[in-house]
């Protein structure tokens, strides 16, 4: 017994002194902020930096995904350590205040920043960066008539000319989602029965590969965050400027009912320790100096309407965003995954 | 079946000789038995019949089929010389039906299985045909393991130390099993072991060997009644040895004297004399030091002016303090010093 | 001692089996909690997500076949070719053949997903179910490799002379003899290595394909139903259960262990030229598929987007949390391997809980021990899930989840010990700790030390277990890897990929030199 325990013993005792040596400072409150993110963009670590400076408040970060969040958060309770949750898709923010694990909280300069759609009505989350979900299509095989609406690519004229990524990402279920709650889960399912009809190859890769894929004549058109694309605008990689030689991107429905838009966004949790820190963060999140600092390193779209995105975003001119409520997102989630996969499209 | 020659064979291993000018045949049929102790040569005589090494000297002949010289080696699969290994070294993988049918693969599925079972049934094991040799007991492998050799119907089969590893019972019954076998089957067999015993019951031909080298070979009765050196008569028995002059045809110890016709007098001789070769009866010539059982004998140790003996006698003799002591003849060697 | 007072009273149980049973315990309650969890939280029924789990059995089911398949030619093949022949080449790859351990598939897959799709700089595409069974198959079958060597470097030579002395060519005697007498080594191996493709995510998720494990994420990511989730990881566990049962059973009959008497190498069998040439082809392509080739892409990429400090960290965090789970778990591991031995009933649950352990996703354990401690915090034991918890929790999911891995090196080294030497030991004495510390443990020591090297690379490769348990500000090297590729930053996923690859790759080196000593003539 004893030579299995003291060894085990010895291996917790290392651990958590290396543990107690790399992450310093006790538990939540005082000056510190402890967030769980779902977003990993080196930018963001830009901000809580800039963030500290200004309060003296600091920043500490976990990050992994939405759905590991959760059941952290789940898991710990009251004991929780996290004093604000930032996710990158409205629909894992509503989930997250489904399982009671947020708060909400309610400052004159939050409602003033976020518009109403690009909130929870209740106060509970916030968004405060706006992706588009944009068409990506081949110049030299279509017009861009031909994919003016995400109705287009359920088109005949599409027939096997179509590559998307899996639809266990949260951002073709959020899509999805809007469509249902637009125009009710019949016409969702045919539009993605007729889609899955279209497809060049079995749904795999991330955005990128499947622009990759458009630009590499393996496919007309596919569908994918705009700021993928814009990526590859800005890189100088001779290889990538060749993608976006070939081709062409389209903000959808701008006739009708808009392009499907969706947020990155952050809200308190139910158990904050530090519950002021966390919405001094918020609100530092949608202040100019964060508004004017993410847009450009990370090519979103501000959440502030009158603040300019950066030039090559800006250049495209303001686009019509899908009018509908945030929360619609998330609850539609469920039925968006079951819809994917009757209609095979995994 | 052939006949199994082997002419000035030499082999060495690491610069020094493991066998040394060796000659000896093995007749059509018969059985010859390799005696000598460890490092002797006579495994490395068996490796090189099977054609599992290449010689450094000489040749090996089968029957009139030369299949081993210096320069050329016919591989051990196309020798048709069967072998069965000191530990057995049956097929794990395989029930004891598979492994006698191993080399039988040139007959038809039927053909083969029917051979295998017969062959288990000369061994007696025909009930085990299913079992694995990790089931099977040592004495039920060493069948398998002889089944499996004759099979094929070699020309020759070789054994390397068949019966080490097993209790004396167990022994005696397999050597007898063995044999009748091997007689049945009229095969060439060479079998090599470093116990007399084995050697005297089962062979027709006896070679003995020391330190790669030939002593003797002969038929057993020849080779135990007349020795062509001490380690020859060693081999077979303990003995006992004294050096001495030769004076009137004979050499004197202290135990008797000993006919030594053949010897220039005054000459220095060695005599060795077998333990079985020396009668106590009760009476005066020398002391009784121990006496221990020995199986059907009684070994007992002597000791007259200074020099020690040892003497198999009748188990239970009763014997007092001193005895007298009388050397038979017919197991008394005098050979030049 | 407390033995001897147990003893004393009658008592059939010793420390080991206490052990043994504490060893279980500790690799099964995740598990376990899986599957209590599974039950406990069905909202709405057994909901399986209708076909998603039919298309998830048949999907791993099918992968593993494809894969493990490969994987197990690729190994058994090599290995006979390193051991039994002499071809140019052969002592390089001897240890070469090691090196695509040091990889995770999903790394592979990432790796090939970039070279090869549109975009890469290969005609020739590895994408599907193929591409993904190809993965796996040059990624894997060290596994099979390793085990196949140290069967055929052991066999007897009587068994293989026997063979050609009744007739058998060469040939022959591999393919009737020396394979056979392979075979369990191979199996074992195999297993291994269809373990690994049954639990992998992130390599089959690139890929799109429907595995258990990715409907276990669908489920839980896209359905937003962890209960769904915790149902067919359940399945999963149980399937590999029987899987293990099955396996253990087609073994048991033909034991081979006593056969190994005489181990005394057989002479290399040396090839005649076009038979060297494919042996070197074959060798060469798999260590070129399995390692060098997405190494070298990596080493390109990483080189075009360097950045230090963003791996500092995380490679010191790597170490740290590599090194204490690896001599936890090979502590447990060692515990299952001494009593598994004893071939009692401790022994034997607690071999199946480790194993049961290793062949569930990572995530999967991970929430059953996330499970167990808001249980804990629930009960007032505990306050919340701080640092040292998480760490706790973290190591004591590695050591559920990878215990099995430990096992078995060690299990060959304690081979080495006979009953003899315990009985031995028994007469003149000692009692079991004594004799686990004075005769097991420096005979078997060489077999730990590998068993630590193995632990080391497999928690350093370990990804979806430590993204969800891990404390704040602590990545390590697959973190940050996975961070980036999923975020389709392959160019900054490269440099974490790469030190994943090379700091796996130290140990992994070690540890073949060892095989190389073994047999040398």
């Amino acid at each position: 017994m004893s030579f299995s325990l003291s060894r085990r013993a010895f291996g917790l005792g290392v651990s958590a002194a290396a543990l107690a040596a790399c992450s310093p400072g006790g538990g939540g409150g005082g000056n510190v902020v402890n967030v769980y993110s779902a977003r990993h963009y080196d930018v963001d670590r830009t901000l809580y930096d800039s963030f500290e400076q200004a309060t003296g408040i600091a920043v500490r970060v976990l990050s992994a995904n939405a759905e590991q969040l959760l059941e952290r958060l789940r898991a710990e309770g009251e004991a929780t350590a996290a004093d604000l949750v930032i996710a990158a898709d409205a629909g894992n923010l509503w989930r997250i205040k489904d399982a009671g694990l947020l708060q909400n909280v309610t400052t004159p300069a939050l409602e003033a920043g976020v518009p109403a759609r690009l909130r929870d009505p209740e106060g509970a989350y916030w968004g405060f960066t706006k992706r588009a979900r944009v068409i990506i299509y081949r110049k030299d095989a279509v017009q861009p008539e031909e994919v003016a609406s995400y109705d287009n690519l359920a088109d005949a004229r599409f027939r096997g000319q179509i590559v998307m990524r899996s639809s266990t990402n949260t951002y073709q279920l959020s899509t999805l989602s809007s469509r249902i709650e637009r125009l009710g889960a019949e016409n969702a399912r045919a539009w993605a029965a007729a889609v899955r009809g279209n497809f060049a190859r079995d749904p795999q890769g991330s955005d990128t590969d499947q622009i990759k894929a458009v630009a590499a004549g393996e496919a007309q058109a596919t569908v994918c965050n705009h700021y993928y694309y814009f990526r590859l605008m800005r890189s100088e990689d001779p290889a990538d400027r060749e993608i976006v030689a070939k081709t062409g991107i389209i903000f959808p429905d701008q006739a009708g009912a808009g392009t499907h838009v969706n947020i990155s966004g952050g809200g308190v949790t139910t158990h904050a320790k530090n519950r002021d820190g966390a919405v001094q963060l918020l609100e530092y999140l949608v202040s100019d100096e964060a508004q004017t600092t993410i847009a450009p390193l990370n090519v979103e779209f501000p959440i502030r309407s009158e603040i300019a995105p950066a030039p090559d975003l800006a250049a495209i001119g303001a686009f019509k965003e899908e009018d509908i409520p945030l929360d619609a997102l998330g609850r539609h989630q469920a039925e968006a995954a079951r819809i994917f996969e009757e209609v095979g499209w995994l | 079946m052939s006949s199994v020659t082997l002419s000035n064979v030499k082999r060495a291993y690491d610069g020094a000789w493991a066998l040394n000018d060796v000659s000896l045949k093995a007749p059509d049929g018969q059985v010859l038995a390799l005696l000598g102790p460890s490092g002797s040569g006579k495994s490395t005589i068996l490796r090189l019949i099977a054609g599992l090494e290449p010689l450094d000297g000489g040749e090996i002949r089968l029957g009139d089929e030369t299949v081993s010289t210096p320069s050329h080696t016919l591989p051990a699969e196309a020798r048709r010389v069967g072998m069965v290994f000191q530990d057995f070294a049956l097929f794990p993988h395989l029930n004891a039906g598979a492994n006698v049918a191993f080399g039988l693969d040139k007959l038809g599925r039927a053909e083969r299985d029917a051979k295998a079972l017969q062959w288990l049934d000369r061994v007696g094991l025909k009930h085990r045909a299913g079992a694995f040799p990790h089931e099977l007991s040592g004495g039920e492998q060493q069948r398998v393991a002889l089944a499996r050799a004759l099979a094929p119907a070699p020309r020759a089969v070789l054994l390397d130390e068949p019966f080490s590893g097993l209790d004396p019972v167990l022994r005696a019954e397999l050597r007898d099993a063995t044999l009748a076998t091997l007689a049945e089957a009229r095969t060439t067999t060479l079998f090599v072991t470093h116990d007399a015993e084995d050697a005297l019951q089962v062979a027709d031909c006896l070679a003995i060997l020391k330190a790669g080298k030939l002593l003797q070979s002969g038929p057993p009765r020849e080779a135990y009644d007349r020795p062509a050196s001490i380690d020859a008569a060693a081999a077979l028995g303990t003995i006992n040895l004294h050096r001495g002059r030769v004076e009137n045809a004979a050499v004197t110890t202290p135990f008797g004297a000993v006919a030594a016709a053949h010897l220039a007098q005054g000459a220095s001789a060695d005599v060795a004399v077998r333990a079985e070769a020396l009668r106590l009866a009760p009476g005066e010539g020398a002391r009784v030091l121990s006496v221990r059982p020995h199986g059907a004998h009684d070994l007992v140790r002597i000791e007259a002016q200074g020099l020690v003996w040892r003497a198999l006698i009748p188990a239970r003799t009763a014997l007092g303090e001193t005895v007298s002591v009388e050397i038979q003849t017919a197991g008394a060697f005098t050979f030049s010093a | 001692m407390t033995r001897n007072a147990l003893a004393a009273r009658g008592a059939n149980i010793d420390g080991v089996a206490l052990v043994a049973a504490l060893a279980t315990i500790i690799c099964a309650a995740p598990a376990i909690a899986v599957i209590g969890l599974a039950l406990a939280r069905s909202d709405g029924g057994a909901d399986f997500g209708g076909d998603l789990l039919a298309n998830g059995a048949f999907g791993t089911g099918a992968l593993m076949a494809a894969g493990g398949l490969g994987a197990i030619v690729f190994g058994a093949a090599s290995a006979a070719l390193v051991s039994l022949c002499r071809f140019p080449g052969r002592g390089l790859f001897e240890w070469l053949l090691v090196v695509p351990l040091a990889a995770p598939s999903y790394i592979l897959a990432y790796a090939y997903a970039s070279l090869t799709w549109a975009g890469g700089v290969s005609p020739l595409r590895i994408e599907g179910f193929w591409g993904a069974a190809f993965i796996y198959a040059v990624g894997l079958y060290p596994y099979v490799y390793l085990a196949a060597r140290a069967a055929f470097v052991s066999q007897s030579l009587g068994a293989l002379e026997a063979a050609r002395t009744l007739g058998a060519k060469p040939g022959n005697v591999f393919w009737r003899v020396a394979l056979p007498m392979a075979r369990p080594a191979i199996a074992a191996g195999g297993a291994l290595a269809m373990m690994e493709i049954a639990a992998d995510y992130g390599a089959a998720h690139h890929f799109g394909l429907t595995t258990l494990s990715t409907a276990i994420f669908r489920a839980w990511y896209a359905h937003g139903a962890p209960s769904m989730a915790l149902q067919i990881s359940a399945v999963l566990l149980l399937g590999a259960l029987v899987f293990l049962i099955l396996e253990r059973r087609a073994r048991g009959r033909a034991s081979f262990a006593a056969a190994l008497t005489r181990a005394k190498p057989a002479p290399r069998y040396q090839l005649a030229a076009l038979p060297a040439l494919g042996a070197v082809a074959l060798c060469g392509g798999l260590v070129a598929s399995g390692a060098l080739l997405p190494l070298a892409w990596l080493l390109r990429l990483a080189l075009l987007h360097a950045n230090v400090e963003d791996v500092a960290g995380p490679f010191l965090n790597s170490m740290l949390l590599s090194g204490g789970g690896a001599l936890v778990t090979l502590a447990l591991a060692a515990a299952i391997a001494v009593a598994a031995r004893r071939a009692n009933a401790f022994g034997k649950a607690s071999l199946y809980a480790a194993a049961a352990g290793y062949a569930a996703p990572g995530a999967v354990i991970a929430m059953g021990a996330l499970a167990l401690f808001g249980l804990a915090r629930e009960a007032g034991w505990i306050g919340g899930l701080g640092p040292a918890l998480a760490v706790t929790a973290l190591i004591w999911t590695y050591a559920a989840r990878f215990a099995s891995a430990g096992v078995q090196p060690i299990d060959a080294g304690l081979t080495r010990l006979s009953k003899g030497l315990d009985a031995s030991a028994r007469t003149l004495g000692a009692g079991p700790w004594r004799r686990f510390a004075r005769v097991d443990l420096p005979i078997a020591a060489p077999s730990l030390a590998a068993a630590a090297l193995i632990l080391f690379v497999e928690i350093l490769k370990e990804l979806p277990a430590t993204l969800i348990l891990r404390p704040f500000n602590f990545d390590t090297l697959a973190v940050k890897a996975y961070s980036y590729a999923s975020d389709e930053r392959l160019l900054e996923a490269a440099a974490p990929a790469l030190l994943i690859f090379l700091v796996g790759l130290a140990p992994i080196l070690i540890l073949t030199r060892g095989i190389g000593q073994v047999g040398r003539r």
